[in-house]
């Protein structure tokens, strides 16, 4: 497992991804399933696939960009009984919020190692989590 | 439409550059295809979605000066929050208008599947 050197820092604005962007990983249906598999547990994309109806393929793919972006990670690495190698993912993410308000578009995630990371920029949308 | 299926309609690219664009005035599919680079085929068609969702009501019916009838669409969508939280995602819609979905916490499925 490769660690990314360049964690963003706390509250930082990713540049590399829109609000748009980061909302879609939580909304596309694919990736929301995966969040929703590795959640609290370890898990193969074998089985993610066969469990939650994703195909394989596109299992892969998306298991691939939720790593890349920091969502999910690979925590072990198994020797199966045909003596393959299976990665086993967990999800990071603990917290994510999408707020869509006066034509705007902000996302902020909170992964389990108590970084923050804010898309969109300006960030007050604390008052409408409180309604 | 399920929420679940509402919720994507709000990160849709196309979606969310109609709503916006009818955010403070009611616009014309026409105006909204040119202004926000949506080809006329979606932009039609997501406007329908948008309508059928209960985010855009047609404000005002106009005839062009060829004779045309022509529907201006405006946004009720006032503000939406989608939140991920203990494994759980929800969606709040707040509209202009009075609706039974409006100001309320929806749970769209939990980590055991579905």
């Amino acid at each position: 497992m490769e660690e990314n050197p360049q964690e963003p820092i706390d509250g930082a604005d990713d540049p590399a991804m829109s609000p748009l962007q980061a909302s879609q990983l939580l909304t596309d249906e694919y990736s929301a399933k995966i969040l929703l598999a590795t959640y609290k547990r370890k898990i193969s994309a074998q089985e993610i696939s066969q469990r939650y109806g994703i195909p394989i393929a596109a299992c892969y793919r998306k298991i691939r960009t939720l790593e890349e972006v920091g969502l999910i990670q690979c925590v072990d690495r198994i020797l199966t009984q045909k003596g393959k190698r299976k990665n086993l993912y967990t999800s990071c993410l603990r917290n994510a919020y999408i707020f869509f308000e006066n034509g705007k578009l902000r996302a902020r995630f909170q992964l389990a190692t108590g970084v923050v990371r804010d898309f969109g920029g300006d960030w007050n949308g604390l008052d409408l989590l409180r309604q | 439409m399920r929420e679940k299926d509402i919720s994507r309609l709000l990160t849709d690219e196309y979606a969310e550059r109609i709503l916006v664009a009818t955010q403070e005035n009611a616009r014309s599919v026409q105006e909204i295809s040119d202004k926000y680079d949506i080809p006329i085929a979606a932009c039609y068609r997501k406007i329908h979605e948008l309508e059928e969702a209960g985010f855009l009501k047609c404000a005002e019916i106009v005839t062009t000066p060829k004779g045309k009838t022509m529907k201006l669409y405006q946004s009720q969508l006032r503000s939406a929050v989608l939140m991920y939280q203990d494994g759980v995602f929800k969606v709040k819609f707040d509209f202009d208008n009075d609706r039974e979905l409006s100001g309320k916490w929806i749970e769209l499925n939990s980590s055991n599947g579905s």
